[in-house]
Order: C-alpha cells, then structure tokens, then sequence
C-alpha cells in the first residue's frame, strides 16, 4: 500500500520483509523513486521479521535515494526491529522512528 | 513437501532447497517454540532464517532437487538449531569480521554472529549449529536448574 503527496510516499509492506517476497517489494521501491520519490517513508506496521536480503534492499532503496538527494526513513514501534536497525548500524542512514514521533512530524 | 516431525522439544524438518521454504521452516520453528516464553522470539526467527537463506541459496543454488535439514532442540541451556544442506560448503575459516553497511549483502553471518550465543560451522561448512541461551530473566520450561 503506498500513499503519495508531492515527492514524498509512505509505502506500507503487507508482511515480512523477507527473501522470499523481496522481488514484489523492490518493484515497489524502484517505481517509487523512479516516480520522483525523494521523502519515502517505510511503515512497517505489518512486518515482524526482516531478514539480511530485507536489510539490503533498505540499503539498496536507501543509496537510490541518496544519489538524488532523497532520504528513506523506517517507522516502526517494533523494538526487534528498531534494535536490528541499529546493531546492523543501519540507523547511521536510514531515520528509524516510532509512529508517535512519525505522526507528530506529519501533523 | 515439508516433513515435520513435531514431538518436542526437538523439530527436525527435510525441506527443497528453494525460498518458500525457508518461510515454512520459519512457520515451524514458531509453532514449535509457541507457549516457550523465554527463549527470544525474534532472535531464534533471525538466526533459522539465516542459516536457511545460507544453505538455500549457497548451499544449494535454490535447487529444489536438494534438501535443507534443520534441527531445533530445546535443551538444559537454550535453543539449538543445525542447519545442514546437500552442497559442498564454504570456507568459513577465511571469513572476516568487516561489514560493509552501504552494501546489498554481506549480512548473513554477521546477523547469526549478534544473535546466537553460539556459532559453529562442520569442517566443509555445510552445516551451521547455532546456539542461543535462554533470556537471563527466566528459567527453561520443564528443565531442571
């Protein structure tokens, strides 16, 4: 599920980010910033478990973004996750927040 | 076709070396862990899905024809998972502990290394025993302390 303004998109995966389901995902990623997508938001609300194929297509949508002077952050309120982000030292990049923060900086 | 063998605490599962089948062990491992509170939930997903996404990919090339079997056993101490596949290993020996963060892959080993408590590799490299303890705050289920 993607909800789009401008040239920012919060794209919502329905499940796991995982190996299995990365094609459908990345498809996702690359029509997003290939659209002109600079602000992209991942909510990852339905998603439990990212595995590293996950955490490589975040680094692949992150450096994507970087060339064009976008920026990715992750909304999640999951603390596996927000932990994964940062022992991965993924969150040196990618802003990882919490859905209260994430809905704060929208209202 | 996924054989499953749930008489616990141990689950032995053969599965087709393709990556569908990683979120069916994945699936097993949950149920077979379902009602144990103290092994970490997300950390044992991690290191199965690792382990298998190892063995299914450069293991067996995604080969259906090749199996991937996986061991889970609850013991005095944790959880122990030995995945092992038909492949011809790898050098697990001349493996560096540098981590390129920008990059697409590089993750696999590094993931297994922050979570199990344990990691060790046959001497060909086609099987992984993976150990991940009990959390510190709570007592196994049925063992004796």
């Amino acid at each position: 599920m993607t909800q789009e303004t401008a040239n920012a998109s919060v794209y919502t995966p329905s499940k796991d980010i995982v190996a299995s389901c990365l094609d459908e995902v990345r498809k996702d990623l690359q029509a997003l910033v290939d659209g002109g997508c600079r602000e992209l938001t991942i909510d990852l609300k339905n998603v439990q478990v990212i595995d590293s194929r996950g955490l490589g297509l975040f680094m692949l949508c992150y450096n994507s973004l970087s060339r064009v002077g976008g920026h990715l952050t992750v909304v999640t309120d999951s603390e596996d996750l927000r932990r994964l982000f940062e022992i991965m030292r993924m969150s040196q990049y990618v802003t990882v927040t919490g859905t209260q923060v994430a809905a704060g900086a929208q209202a | 076709m996924v054989d499953l063998m749930h008489s616990s605490p141990t689950l032995q599962m053969v599965v087709p070396a393709t990556l569908g089948n990683i979120d069916k062990a994945d699936a097993g491992l949950c149920a077979f862990l379902d009602g144990v509170d103290n092994i970490d939930r997300f950390a044992a997903r991690i290191l199965l899905r690792e382990a298998m996404l190892n063995a299914v990919v450069h293991g067996c090339g995604q080969d259906p024809a090749r199996n991937v079997e996986l061991d889970a056993e609850l013991s005095d101490t944790g959880l122990t998972l030995r995945v092992r596949d038909e492949g011809r290993g790898f050098a697990w020996q001349k493996l560096h502990d540098h981590m390129d963060i920008l990059a697409e892959s590089g993750r696999g080993i590094p993931l297994m290394r922050i979570y199990a408590s344990q990691v060790v590799f046959n001497e060909a490299g086609n099987e992984v025993t993976l150990h991940r303890a009990y959390e510190a705050s709570a007592r196994p289920q049925g063992a004796t302390l």
